[in-house]
């Protein structure tokens, strides 16, 4: 995207909220563009694909309702139209409407731009031959390799906020590094040893991915040893990236407020109420640069700040897109998120994490008698009205007598009741990574980028199977 | 807006066949999408919280060059939005990574290959024309706004003293989609579909019960006209009640039978693929993660077997497809009969390096039905767990292992039904489909005709 066409847009925007507003409406415009480089080397394949998500959307309050206009086009007097369009129909609904309701949005003015630092670009040939020579290692590390995958996806996000009051705009740069191992088990099945990390570069994430090369191959061993893990209940050390899904699928999602004004979530009975130790704080915060749930402002306008959804073991505020926020009288929060420019504004998640806590990985270890370390998981889905857990496909190692065994254990889920797995949390380690490239989706669909990450955390009594 | 779509796609066509035309590429296709999205969501007390229209259009091109060894392949997207400047950046991009984006050499279609030949592909059933021209209008919202309204005095005559029911957010979203296609052999085809997607919520309280539960649907509708709300809203209100007496999950092993969305979920999951239909696969073959082989037996069966199709000319499914990226036409084809491999589904590409014909784009999964009917499977046994819904359920594609929470599941004892939530199902799906029946009674979801019910005689539920 040219400087000229986000001015020549910032320009458009300025005219739709000026008409909207001279005649006593409130809407917004965003404009998104989402850039996407995949670049794949598998044993015999090179994949590239360039893929792009670029368009705007407009949206005005009719007192009770949202009406919203996506489109492709970028053509001001197109968008100026439809804009038109929509106030028409905003003032028939508003004449219609027996009562209606104004949005209290921020009024202070502002006009900020959040750019990334320039970055040095890597050569297609230097970096096909780098993620090549990686993928060669993988295969020739271990003979039970039947195939590899490493690949790098680099995006760029560009996003243009305009109301009455605000101009902003943001540059988002991410690149997430990927290697796979499809790996012949000694019970004779394939399975995949996994691993991903996310920088602004694709020089850092490379460097990440590099660094722990040695850990990955470990993690090939690891994966051709594992069996299924009997069922039942466990003392558990959760990784950071298990910590991560927790505070994400478990209690994030209880605790987006579109979810509550639909009385949807268990949590907001316990608002103010203490649910874990004292050492239990989760926080939603996007402003992290190089975390997959990266962003300065969210396409409600809001600007990012840090959200605390538990505080020392005590709920505390719900996340909020502007629409629920004014339904529930909420605190403002910088969740309001959508997949794209044709897709609903929905309360999102962002960067999602226990904070870290005081113990050491060594200390959590070493008090364990008999348990599981859970290191890696294929994602987990919400269960926001039974505050159950559900974090599936996770690959875990034995401890015993406060020592890691060679006994490793893979495919397993880990469930529970919300509540009483943190009121169980023995232990939060001050080692915190947030790494890794996840997508969250809302049910089944409306895919954001998030992040996945927080401490490692000791818990007793959860439930895996 | 449309004159300008057709001059761009013109435009990209033109700079397209000079490229081939003086040797920089060997082959192109060129595909185009028009979307347009008319959605309503729904929050509690019927309260409308947003209306959204969308006008969607895309050009997706890839580039082909072929130097005897290598094929090299490259695609990206262009909009309406883009410049003549940003196409000839666009496509000097594709080119240069083009260099680098290589696998062995396959073949490309011929200007007049019987793979590309559509002659016998009834387009027409591929969309419902009243639906599609309905969300193109915009009138679509009228239809909507009623069945709105059916909904509203169908739950309202279902709250009673005992147990209050309620639509806690509901969102249906319809899209008609406008795809041609077109390669640089002059091969044109284009087709037209309508998607409607409904999603909502029911919780609902018995006067006892301390809490309230909760009911989520997630419905692709295959034709949204033909779709029988009230039926469909009726049997959800019935489950949510339900699930106002369920009990923590059972320990149990034994018999297990998967229903309604569990069993679509088993056959087609959400994010992945059932890995007995996916190990049919010639990429993953080719990749060495399927061990299958044409004719050979996959799994030895104890009771029913399992033949399986890929039918993408399924009339008026949202999965059904005419041809696939290269524009090879769909055909229904056997990939699993009676547990033996007997196609795999193949693209071109992989299709050269298996030495087997293409199958042309993956469509509905078909499963064929079994003998018994679901009372005499239900009947076999004095005890089973019998499953309705999973929260998600994600196999693992290579092994076939998965671990489930369920959503809503009934122990049945001695004809007895209790529902129970939470517990996870755990197992191996090739293990469990060697020891399986299959109902007599069908389901046709988008995505999935099959059989309603399967049975699997050793399941296992990890509960209190």
């Amino acid at each position: 995207m040219t400087k000229t066409n986000i001015e020549s847009l910032k320009t458009t925007f300025n005219e739709i909220s000026q008409l909207f507003h001279n005649e006593g409406f409130y809407g917004d415009c965003n404009y998104f563009n989402k850039k996407e480089q995949r670049t794949i080397v598998t044993k015999t394949d090179t994949i590239i694909d360039d893929d792009s998500d670029e368009g705007v959307k407009l949206r005005i309050w009719d007192g009770n309702s949202y009406l919203e206009y996506g489109t492709t086009s970028l053509e001001h007097t197109e968008l100026i139209n439809e804009a038109k369009k929509l106030l028409e129909k905003a003032k028939k609904n508003s004449q219609s409407n027996s009562s209606t309701e104004e949005l209290s949005i921020d009024t202070t003015f502002l006009d900020e731009e959040y750019l990334p630092e320039v970055s040095i670009n890597t050569s297609m040939d230097e970096k096909l031959s780098a993620i090549d020579k990686v993928k060669n290692d993988i295969i020739e590390a271990r003979d039970n390799v039947v195939n590899a995958k490493v690949g790098v996806i680099e995006e760029n996000e560009y996003h243009l906020f305009g109301n009455y009051y605000k101009t902003l705009y943001q540059e988002i740069p991410l690149c997430i590094y990927i290697n796979i191992a499809n790996v012949m088990c000694e019970d004779n099945s394939i399975r995949n040893a996994f691993e991903a990390y996310s920088a602004s570069t694709y020089q850092e994430a490379f460097e990440k991915g590099k660094n722990n090369f040695n850990n990955f191959i470990e993690k090939i061993d690891q994966q051709a040893k594992a069996k299924s893990l009997n069922g039942g209940k466990y003392t558990v050390l959760l990784s950071p990236k298990l910590s991560g899904l927790l505070a994400h699928e478990s209690f994030g999602h209880g605790m987006e407020a579109d979810t509550m004004m639909k009385d949807r979530a268990l949590a907001s009975n316990w608002v103010g109420e203490q649910i874990g130790n004292e050492e239990v704080s989760i926080v939603d915060y996007p402003a992290i640069k190089g975390k997959n749930g990266e962003f300065y402002f969210d396409h409600d306008g809001n600007l990012a700040q840090k959200t605390y959804l538990v505080r020392n073991g005590i709920i505390s505020t719900p996340m909020a897109d502007n629409y629920s926020k004014e339904k529930l009288n909420l605190h403002q929060s910088n969740n309001g998120r959508f997949e794209s420019f044709d897709h609903k504004h929905y309360t999102r998640m962002s960067n999602t994490y226990f904070e870290p806590g005081k113990s050491s990985f060594d200390e959590l270890l070493e008090s364990i008698e008999d348990g599981i370390l859970v290191t890696d998981s294929s994602g987990g889905m919400e269960d926001p009205k039974g505050w159950g857990v559900q974090v599936q496909g996770n690959f875990g190692q034995r401890i015993k007598n406060g020592k890691l065994v060679d006994e490793f254990y893979d495919g397993f889920t880990l469930t529970g009741f919300l509540p009483d797995i943190l009121k169980n949390v023995e232990g939060v380690s001050k080692e915190f990574v947030i790494d890794g490239a996840g997508l969250c989706g809302k049910g089944h669909k409306e895919w954001v980028r998030v992040s996945e990450g927080g401490p490692y955390l000791k818990i007793k009594d959860v439930m895996l199977g | 807006m449309r004159q300008e779509t057709i001059s761009k796609q013109e435009a990209i066509k033109e700079k397209l066949n000079a490229l081939k035309a003086n040797g920089q590429i060997n082959y192109w296709t060129l595909s185009s999408h028009n979307l347009k999205r008319n959605n309503i969501y729904i929050e509690k007390n019927y309260q409308v919280e947003s209306i959204l229209e969308a006008n969607r259009a895309e050009y997706d091109i890839t580039i082909f060059k072929q130097d005897g060894k290598n094929t090299y392949k490259s695609s990206f997207t262009l909009t309406p939005n883009s410049t003549n400047e940003e196409i000839e950046k666009q496509l000097n991009n594709a080119l240069f990574t083009c260099n680098y984006a290589k696998a062995p050499q396959y073949t490309l279609p011929d200007k007049n290959d019987p793979l590309l030949d559509d002659t016998s592909i009834d387009y027409s059933q591929f969309f419902d024309e009243k639906t599609y021209n309905d969300i193109k209008e915009g009138t679509i919202n009228f239809f909507l706004e009623k069945q709105l309204q059916n909904i509203k005095t169908l739950i309202e005559n279902y709250n009673s003293d005992e147990v209050k029911v309620t639509l806690n957010n509901l969102e249906l979203l319809t899209t008609a989609v406008d795809t041609s296609f077109e390669n640089s052999q002059d091969n044109t085809k284009s087709f037209q579909k309508d998607k409607t997607y409904l999603e909502f919520v029911l919780s609902a309280k018995h006067k006892d019960a301390q809490h309230e539960s909760e009911h989520i649907i997630y419905e692709h509708i295959n034709s949204l006209y033909d779709f029988d709300f009230t039926s469909f809203f009726e049997q959800a209100i019935k489950t949510v009640i339900d699930t106002t007496k369920s009990t923590p999950a059972p320990q149990f092993s034994g018999s297990v039978i998967l229903k309604d969305v569990a069993i679509q979920d088993f056959f087609t999951p959400d994010l992945t693929m059932n890995s007995f239909i996916g190990h049919a696969s010639a990429k993953l073959k080719y990749d060495q993660i399927s061990q299958y082989e044409i004719g050979n037996q996959i799994i030895t069966p104890q009771k029913d077997t399992l033949t399986i199709y890929s039918n993408p000319l399924l009339p008026k499914n949202e999965q059904s497809i005419p041809y696939d990226g290269l524009g090879i036409c769909a055909k229904k084809v056997c990939l699993i009969n009676n547990n033996t491999l007997e196609n795999f589904f193949a693209s071109k590409q992989y299709a050269h390096y298996l030495n087997i014909e293409p199958t042309g784009p993956l469509g509905v999964i078909e499963v064929e039905t079994g003998k018994n009917s679901i009372e005499n499977l239900e009947q076999e046994d004095n005890q089973y767990v019998e499953i309705h819904t999973f929260s998600s359920f994600v196999p693992d594609l290579a092994s076939g292992s998965f671990s489930a929470e369920i959503r809503l599941g009934y122990l049945v004892k001695d004809g007895v039904k209790t529902p129970f939530k939470g517990g996870l199902f755990s197992g191996n799906i090739f293990e469990l489909l060697a020891n399986c029946r299959l109902s007599q009674e069908e389901l046709i979801e988008a995505g999935y005709k099959g059989p309603k019910a399967i049975k699997f005689y050793e399941g296992q539920i990890i509960g209190e």
